[in-house]
């Protein structure tokens, strides 16, 4: 599909994801009139943008709670035509309720099967290592992908830390040429894990030729420690930052050969990148918030659905796919620490953590405050590792303060004081909404 | 026919299934091969009883000798499976028992959980909470999580019923997504453990509510070897003292892929008779007569991909001497859970 097409493509599809939403969605009936959208006047993809409001999270908690609907209005099908129905994983608040009908997981599969063979990385016969949740949306179109493109699967227990020695045991004995939905974290315990054992990780994971982390967004020095543990041959397929997984489901980007970034499948979704602050459409290149629009979803499609997750397109001519690209997500839009005039996210910090080796695996905690003049952190340090904690301290602060041009209280934590989402999820943001004058900084270990 | 002679007469009926399994497994599994070195064929009844059992230490132990995640149990080829995981158990030790299946396998155990869904009282078209862990038989059967949709899969029991199901985690700390999605969904029922449901109503506590005010109608109950035991019949009367209408049990074995449940008359548990040679036995693998304590000793009659032979679990189980009002052959379990 050329651009041109695409264009005509989604523009169409966009009018009428539109219309069908408006006449079979209560959510969306109820959203729009409020907003007071004439959806006749939406005939354009200019129109869209300007005339469509961003659908949040919160607007969907409205709903559900003035009508005790469980899918928040959102469902466009009689509820016995969902075949699955999951719950988020609450990362950004209460959890909410999403559903495929079987067209729509079919649709999601073929994004996910287009995903990891135009990556040029799975083939027929591979074998394949995965750990998903019970409930998490993303099991059946890891599924759905395997048997659609032969693999050879074997489901491991749902990642944690404290369960790495029967993954190890599995990838020794086993030997999968790739690892699913692996935390981030997981990618750096696993060889710490291993050396911890006296095992040479680069024996033990030799086999492995592609990781697909899901959770969160990989820094670069993440990736370099993959490679540097795991092996330079390793491929990394980055699927995070999905906050919003019922909506970006749809938008996983793939690998490809020529450019930086991933694409995004055009066809399926709509991206846009707005200001989350104001709703402004942002150019290329700009970071903001990833909005969504389901372009062929039939269940409980998501029109201009802000994901809170931050990204940027990119402007590429790529000679293989007219399809839009899309940068690597660095965070959420709620975990954005503003000290100073300055903006802070986590993945900043955990750039810099990870360039030292006693916190490498990047175990930490922003904490905000009302009025803060400081960017507060909790962090883990690794007592193998590390011969003097307050020199660290102290070198890990100049360099903070270098980088964010902001002081810095940093206190060391011990692994269990982070917080988790769920067992595989760190909270990497917390809002204590205290005024930082009086914040209790006092150390804890 | 006393029921001492109905158990033999469904032994009798067995008997083919029995020799056909035993040639399988001595023919594709290494580890039975080696197990079963010294027995030729069992032609004769008599002959089973020289069948040794099989125990889950040397499931394990096998990994010694064998290489691969099963220990040399795998009997089909190894593209040939569907799907393969751990036996998700968080108290087992290290390293963990793998079980594997084929689709075939997998049509087996849905159809069979039809029946015995159905025999719970539980209707087409109902919301459902399943919890459970992504490496396992029972969910992965019942909801659509891994199973894929139709176009990539056979049916789930959610298919084949048309059940709303929403699959949930069954670890503790996940009660509070069993709360919203309860509030959200009321679901008709919900299939869980013992220690979830305690924390759920520990969480129901804190905000001054009871199991009750969910309004389940059904509580299913799992029950698995390395469970917290707690005598069933007094769970059974606390959790409808809470507002529940009926609780269910459902004894769950997913190495061998045995789901034994109750069914309306919740006297003792039924099990698929086809799919399965059910024995008791002593200590030793002696088989005991019917109405005895022993322990519960499992044939998989079915399994292409890892069955087991004469496994001996660690449920103490006693064939009933008396009929099950439904009709069907039924066992009760003892030990912490009498």
């Amino acid at each position: 599909m050329d651009a041109e097409t695409l264009h005509r493509w989604q523009e169409r599809q966009l009018i009428y994801q539109v219309n069908y939403v408006y006449e079979s969605s209560p959510f969306y009936k109820w959203f729009y009139q409020r907003h007071r959208v004439d959806i006749g006047k939406v005939t354009s993809m200019e129109q869209f943008q300007q005339r469509i409001p961003i659908v949040r999270k919160d607007d969907l908690r409205e709903y559900q709670e003035l009508t005790g609907d469980p899918y928040a209005g959102l469902c466009c099908v009689p509820r016995e035509q969902l075949v699955h129905t999951w719950v988020s994983s609450g990362t950004t608040g209460m959890p909410t309720l999403g559903g495929y009908t079987r067209e729509d997981m079919a649709i999601a599969i073929e994004v996910y099967a287009r995903n990891a063979y135009g990556s040029g990385l799975y083939r027929p016969g591979m074998r394949m290592l995965c750990s998903t949740a019970a409930w998490h949306w993303i099991s059946p179109l890891y599924w759905g992908m395997t048997r659609r493109l032969g693999l050879r699967p074997v489901v491991a227990s749902f990642q944690h830390p404290n369960r790495l020695e029967r993954l190890i045991w599995l990838m020794e004995r086993f030997q999968p040429e790739m690892l699913i939905s692996v935390s981030s974290e997981l990618t750096t315990l696993i060889p710490h894990k291993l050396m911890e054992m006296n095992l040479n990780p680069q024996n033990v994971l030799k086999y492995i030729q592609l990781v697909v982390p899901n959770g969160e967004p990989l820094t670069p020095e993440r990736k370099r420690l993959i490679k540097t543990y795991w092996g330079e041959h390793v491929q990394i397929q980055e699927t995070a930052g999905s906050g919003a997984g019922e909506s970006f489901a749809w938008a996983r980007t793939t690998l490809c050969p020529e450019h930086d970034g991933g694409h995004l499948w055009g066809d399926i979704i709509f991206p846009e990148i707005v200001d989350p602050d104001t709703g402004r459409v942002l150019p290329n290149g700009e970071w903001g918030e990833f909005v969504s629009t389901h372009l062929v979803t039939r269940g409980m499609p998501y029109i201009r659905f802000g994901t809170e997750d931050i990204s940027r397109l990119l402007d590429v001519a790529c000679p293989r796919l007219a399809h839009p690209v899309a940068d690597t997500i660095i965070g959420r839009t709620g975990w954005r620490a503003k000290v100073n005039g300055n903006t802070i996210v986590p993945f900043d910090v955990e750039v810099i953590l990870q360039r030292h080796k006693e916190t490498e695996k990047a175990q930490f905690c922003i904490r905000n405050y009302l009025n803060q003049r400081s960017l507060h952190l909790d962090v883990v340090y690794d007592e193998h590792r590390t011969a003097d904690p307050e020199e660290l301290r102290q070198r890990l602060i100049r360099e903070l303060r270098e980088a964010f041009g902001v002081d810095v209280k940093l206190r060391w934590v011990r692994e269990e004081d982070i917080p988790r989402h769920v067992h595989h999820k760190l909270i990497k943001f917390v809002h204590t909404k205290q005024d930082e004058s009086e914040a209790d900084i006092s150390e804890r270990s | 026919m006393n029921m001492s002679e109905v158990w033999q007469e469904w032994q009798r009926m067995q008997w083919m299934s029995l020799q056909r399994q035993f040639l399988y497994v001595k023919h594709l599994s290494p580890f039975y091969r080696e197990k079963f070195r010294d027995i030729s064929d069992v032609r004769t009844p008599d002959d089973w009883r020289d069948v040794p059992v099989t125990r889950k230490q040397e499931l394990t132990a096998a990994y010694e000798n064998d290489p691969d995640i099963f220990g040399g149990r795998l009997c089909i080829r190894e593209k040939d499976l569907a799907y393969a995981h751990d036996i998700h158990d968080p108290y087992s030790p290290h390293p963990p028992l793998m079980v594997g299946y084929s689709l075939t396998d997998k049509e087996n155990v849905v159809r069979y959980l039809v029946d015995a869904f159905r025999a719970m009282d539980i209707a087409n078209g109902e919301v459902m909470q399943v919890q459970g862990f992504n490496n396992e038989a029972l969910s992965n059967f019942c909801i659509l999580n891994i199973s894929g949709t139709g176009s990539y899969s056979s049916p789930t029991v959610t298919d084949l019923m048309g059940l709303q199901t929403v699959g949930l985690d069954i670890s503790p700390r996940e009660a509070r997504r069993t709360y919203h999605t309860a509030k959200l969904l009321k679901p008709e029922t919900i299939l869980t453990n013992v220690r979830h449901l305690r924390a759920l109503q520990t969480l129901l506590e804190q905000h001054g509510e009871r199991l009750g005010d969910l309004r389940y109608q059904k509580v299913v109950l799992r029950i698995q070897e390395d469970d917290e035991e707690h005598p069933l019949a007094e769970t059974r009367q606390q959790l409808i003292r809470q507002g529940v209408d009926e609780v269910y049990y459902l004894l769950y074995v997913p190495e061998a892929l045995l789901f034994a449940t109750e069914c309306a008359y919740q006297d003792g548990f039924h099990f698929p008779e086809e799919e399965f040679f059910l024995e008791v036995t002593s200590e030793d693998g002696q088989a005991l007569p019917v109405g005895e304590w022993g322990t519960l000793t499992i044939t998989n009659l079915f399994h292409a991909a890892t069955p087991l032979l004469r496994y001996q679990t660690r449920f103490q189980a006693k064939l009933q001497p008396q009929p099950c009002r439904c009709g069907r052959l039924a066992f009760s379990i003892g030990g912490g859970f009498a």
